[in-house]
């Protein structure tokens, strides 16, 4: 073997061991949850694919939490409150798919919540200030009090295909205060 | 009991929320979250106790009877109002005594928003205010039982 061919012998066995560290690291990772390798419904048509693209630190965060979420059983709160709702899960991880990078950064992902109801929640705080948007089967709706100032959205039907102008605004003007 | 306690819930009575770890806090910053004071579907009902007519003992008695640590949910401790404080927020506190099989719980009642919730949908907007209302009142107002001990960290 001449020197150039050992040469590209190392590199392939270089990049061989860095694609075998990927999955190692996907497989190991800190982020990983259970929804991201195994969907809680069996038929194909219901597995989601992420790219590496998600892998957003606060994107994986938020998927763990929601993993947990599917996992509550009923009377969770200790005041009869229901099962969460599956679809209102995939609402909320379809519309975190669409968040800007800059919101999702300043995501708390505790801040991901079932209500009694079957609900989700996902709220921005910072002392008196909120934004909080709750998912439904169907629509979501979204209030927001900044400084005071209250904005709000009823029924919103595409929520996981476009993200309103007011939450955006909102989210603008509580990441830059 | 019953025949001393009033009906009507006055203004300056003191209302307590048992509250249950973990699934109504933010685990790292142990702040309540506003979920606490959601009505479960298909009822206008949270429910509290009115602490003038009990002890914090009874109620400590009361809300380790309905904890649930074998499915990991453990008595936290309390969130304490005045019932001014509720109605300010456009929302009401009605008596609502209860009958257990071992026990009753004359003083118990309901804060009430005028809206039943539906299964799997959002609360409108106006009812969703009211809760965040109350919950910016309470939020800092949490008392923690001296003998409550967190089952995630043990």
């Amino acid at each position: 073997m001449n020197p150039n061919e050992l040469l590209q012998a190392l590199t392939d066995l270089s990049k061989s061991s860095l694609r075998h560290k990927e999955q190692e690291y996907a497989i190991k990772s800190p982020y990983y949850c259970e929804s991201f390798y195994k969907p809680r419904a069996t038929d194909a048509s219901s597995i989601t694919f992420y790219t590496i693209s998600d892998r957003n630190p606060n994107f994986l965060k938020a998927l763990h939490v929601l993993a947990q979420i599917k996992n509550l059983g009923a009377n969770w709160d200790n005041y009869d409150a229901i099962i969460p709702s599956y679809s209102a899960i995939k609402n909320v991880e379809s519309f975190l798919k669409k968040l800007p990078g800059t919101y999702l950064n300043i995501l708390d992902e505790e801040y991901i919540y079932p209500n009694p109801n079957g609900t989700i929640s996902i709220e921005w705080r910072r002392n008196d200030d909120v934004i909080s948007i709750e998912f439904g089967e169907q629509t979501a709706n979204f209030f927001s009090i900044i400084k005071s100032k209250i904005s709000f959205e009823e029924s919103i039907s595409n929520i996981d295909d476009v993200i309103p102008q007011k939450i955006l605004d909102s989210l603008s003007i509580f990441s830059n205060s | 009991m019953n025949d001393v306690i009033p009906q009507t819930v006055a203004n300056d009575e003191k209302i307590i929320r048992g509250l249950f770890h973990p699934n109504n806090f933010h685990k790292k910053k142990g702040e309540l979250l506003s979920n606490v004071f959601r009505s479960p579907a298909g009822i206008d009902e949270v429910s509290v106790i009115r602490l003038d007519y009990t002890t914090i003992d009874f109620c400590k008695f009361h809300f380790k009877k309905i904890e649930k640590p074998e499915d990991g949910r453990n008595y936290f401790g309390f969130a304490l109002l005045q019932t001014h404080e509720i109605r300010g927020c456009n929302s009401d506190v009605v008596a609502s005594p209860l009958k257990y099989d071992e026990y009753s719980l004359p003083q118990h009642a309901d804060i009430k928003y005028g809206y039943i919730p539906e299964k799997n949908k959002e609360l409108p907007v106006e009812i969703r205010l009211k809760i965040e209302c109350i919950y910016q009142k309470v939020k800092n107002n949490l008392f923690q039982d001296p003998d409550y001990k967190n089952l995630e960290e043990n």
